[in-house]
């Protein structure tokens, strides 16, 4: 019951981690380029939530399989 | 948290439990209806000049017009927009009903897998019907015949991301929340009897999990749909349809190279058995007119002027062009 526990710790500890890096250099570049260009800024924005979603879908996904390990507990 | 009572509740069910209907259908057909009657009463009284009500609806559809035409061209957006303006309408509502206290409709894997095998289907037969099998294979080897199968792969995964980002998202938002409600009841329950912290403190996460995350979620599963309906309709860019009409201009050259050259070489041939044919007449002839020289005359019928005989072939042709009679007359004579 502990490996499992673990299990399911690791497995969304590796995907937030991956996801964090991810958005932070994505809205890093987004905002290099709302300081650049101050009147384009909406359409970045708008491509910048939709990029984050993209890859929130990896973080999603590691969480069904942790539910599905701790569910097994 | 218990795990054993995460799935939707069965509500009814028939012969003996195995076909039954879900809270979750419920939910859906009854927000299904109630949209459809906010369309049709939205739309139903139009006047030239817009007012009231007519204002907000021109502005939706408006909206996912633009929104296709951006995505498809001008031409598929008259077909598919409907399909798409649909979709998003009904994901903002479906997601949003954790809101009413209800569970989720989408955190059921049944209705997103649904939504999703939905859409997957429509973009895979409106592209084989516009452009025919062996165009889409040809899309599919775009700049390189081993793109196929990461295309392959691309488009087998498209419905699979699809159905469990959905429902990932709108799952977790419900566990969350029902974490946070469990928590407050667990620790009102030591202040007083009745539950009062759960009242106004979830309101944050309700705004979060209930409001935003529906939209965009909506918004990126309606997104990734038109995109991928733009790219099945477009066919093979420019440079690839350039590439394969050079291609096909290059062998019917070379086809053609080679019958002109067949052609040549055979008219070559056939002046060559001519000349042959000639000189070997001629050959005939010199010895005929030597032995003919040393024969009488009386004994030789003349032949020069009558039927000629087509079957024997260059021999007789070449002499009857040559017009020497004594050649001829002593092939008949001969035979």
């Amino acid at each position: 019951m502990g490996l499992i526990a673990i299990g399911a710790g690791i497995c969304m500890g590796l995907a937030a981690l991956g996801v964090a890096l991810g958005q932070g250099i994505l809205a890093n570049g987004a905002m290099n380029g709302m300081a650049r260009q101050p009147e384009s800024s909406g359409k970045i924005q708008g491509s910048m939530i939709i990029a984050m979603a993209i890859m929130e879908t990896a973080l999603v996904l590691a969480f069904v399989i942790a539910i599905m390990i701790v569910s097994k507990m | 948290m218990n795990l054993e009572e995460l799935g939707p509740r069965i509500i009814l069910s028939f012969a003996g439990g195995k076909v039954f209907v879900t809270e979750t259908t419920l939910y859906a057909i009854i927000a299904a209806v109630i949209l459809s009657i906010v369309g049709i009463w939205m739309g139903h009284d139009l006047k030239k000049v817009p007012h009231g009500k007519q204002v907000l609806a021109e502005k939706l559809v408006g909206w996912v017009y633009d929104f296709t035409t951006e995505r498809m061209g001008k031409e598929n957006a008259e077909i598919f927009a409907p399909y798409l303006g649909t979709l998003i309408s009904f994901l903002i509502v479906i997601n949003a009903t954790g809101l009413l206290g209800l569970r989720p409709v989408t955190a059921d894997l049944n209705i997103t897998a649904g939504l999703a095998i939905v859409s997957y289907v429509t973009i895979q037969v409106s592209s084989v019907k516009k452009l025919g099998v062996k165009k889409r294979f040809e899309e599919m080897a775009d700049p390189y015949i081993m793109m196929v199968p990461m295309k392959i792969i691309n488009d087998v995964t498209l419905p699979v991301t699809l159905a469990l980002r959905l429902f990932g998202n709108i799952f977790g938002g419900m566990i969350v929340v029902d974490m946070w409600m469990s928590l407050m009841t667990s620790l009102s329950l030591k202040i007083a009897p009745v539950p009062f912290l759960r009242c106004v403190t979830v309101i944050p996460l309700n705004l979060f999990f209930d409001i935003f995350e529906p939209i965009i979620q909506g918004y990126i599963f309606t997104v990734l749909t038109a995109t991928d309906l733009g790219e099945g309709l477009a066919g093979p860019s420019e440079q690839k349809l350039q590439a394969m009409e050079n291609k096909r201009k290059k062998k019917l050259e070379k086809q053609r190279k080679r019958q002109q050259r067949g052609q040549r070489l055979e008219a070559e041939s056939a002046d060559n058995a001519r000349a042959e044919a000639v000189k070997e007449a001629q050959a005939i002839r010199d010895s005929h007119t030597e032995e003919a020289k040393s024969e009488t005359d009386d004994a030789r019928p003349d032949f020069s002027k009558g039927a000629r005989d087509d079957s024997q072939g260059p021999d007789v042709a070449a002499a009857d062009a040559g017009g020497s009679s004594p050649g001829e007359s002593a092939e008949g004579s001969k035979e």
